[in-house]
């Protein structure tokens, strides 16, 4: 016979509830019921920080004194590229969840997030070029910066073709995530390159170095949690539909099944 | 309304293309979401009339 005790420390019991949290929402039943309560609250707070966001983007931010006014492009564009990386580590996490407790939501969440992760790399390399012609005069520099985001971007490709291509759904799966593993190693080399390389055109990293002003600092925060809220509503969507296509097909497989045994 | 400036066709190049984008997303997974739906309960009131 078996017995099991409550921990008596704190952290004990905040990692018993924990657990208990992650088994209950990884059940896709009951992701599906909280998603559904949780998902107004993503959209409303999202709407209303884009709003403050651009109020303050372009009513309230003063002139960069090197920069002008290109310098409010930096609030879609760095933020498109925090996601952007986010994105792929949500992926690789729900990879590894996937590969080591063979959880079916953890594949759910890769899938969903790999063309999210992809478009939003796409918007990071599209508003990071628009923002360099007039800032360094060229649209396009084959720094280390510009050059790995861009194979960030062709990863989520390569990730999202690969898993078409596979038929057995199950087997996709664990292949796709091998690849999204192995391509982890891509998320120090995107953040180390402007350190590595310093004949690049890209800027360092003047947020964490403190070199940002806070007039520039508020509206940037602001545009990223939104886009950060954003993505997770997108992102939880996405994971419903898939949800939902799963369960599609699984009964259409019954009802074959059914009626090849009739 | 602010003064843009110079380049002010950059600005509205790189906000245009955002908002577009994340608007695309939004209608997208929606969509996607709604007709995967659909197709469930389609399936499900199928086996149910059987």
């Amino acid at each position: 016979m078996t017995t099991t005790t409550e921990p008596t420390t704190f952290w004990g019991r905040l990692w018993t509830r924990f657990n208990n949290f992650f088994s209950t929402i990884a059940n896709p039943g009951n992701f599906l019921n909280y998603s559904a309560k949780i998902l107004p609250w993503l959209a409303g707070l999202s709407a209303i920080g884009f709003a403050t966001g651009l109020y303050i983007t372009f009513f309230k931010t003063p002139l960069d004194e090197e920069m002008g006014q290109t310098v409010i492009i930096m609030f879609v564009h760095v933020p498109a590229a925090w996601i952007a990386q986010m994105s792929y580590a949500l992926v690789a996490a729900s990879s590894f969840g996937l590969l080591v407790w063979r959880h079916p939501l953890a594949d759910v969440s890769a899938k969903a997030a790999a063309p999210l992760g992809a478009t939003i790399t796409f918007l990071c390399l599209v508003t990071g070029s628009i923002w360099g012609r007039p800032d360094w005069g060229t649209y396009w520099q084959w720094d280390l910066r510009m050059t790995s985001v861009l194979v960030l971007f062709l990863l989520f490709i390569g990730l999202i073709t690969l898993r078409s291509a596979i038929e057995e759904e199950t087997q996709a799966g664990k292949i796709t995530a091998i690849l999204a593993l192995v391509g982890v190693i891509l998320l120090p080399v995107i953040k180390l390159s402007v350190e590595w390389q310093q004949s690049a055109l890209h800027q360092k990293a003047g947020i964490i170095r403190g070199e940002v002003a806070i007039e520039f600092l508020i509206p940037l925060f602001i545009m990223a949690l939104s886009y950060t809220l954003l993505f997770f509503y997108l992102h939880m969507k996405a994971m419903r539909a898939e949800i939902y296509r799963r369960r599609t097909i699984s009964q259409q497989r019954r009802l074959a099944y059914e009626d090849h045994q009739d | 309304m602010l003064d843009l400036g110079p380049f002010s066709e950059f600005i509205i190049a790189a906000y245009s293309i955002s908002f577009v984008t994340l608007v695309g997303l939004i209608i997208w997974v929606h969509h996607s979401e709604s007709h995967h739906k659909k197709q469930l309960d389609l399936l499900k009131e199928t086996i149910d009339k059987q």
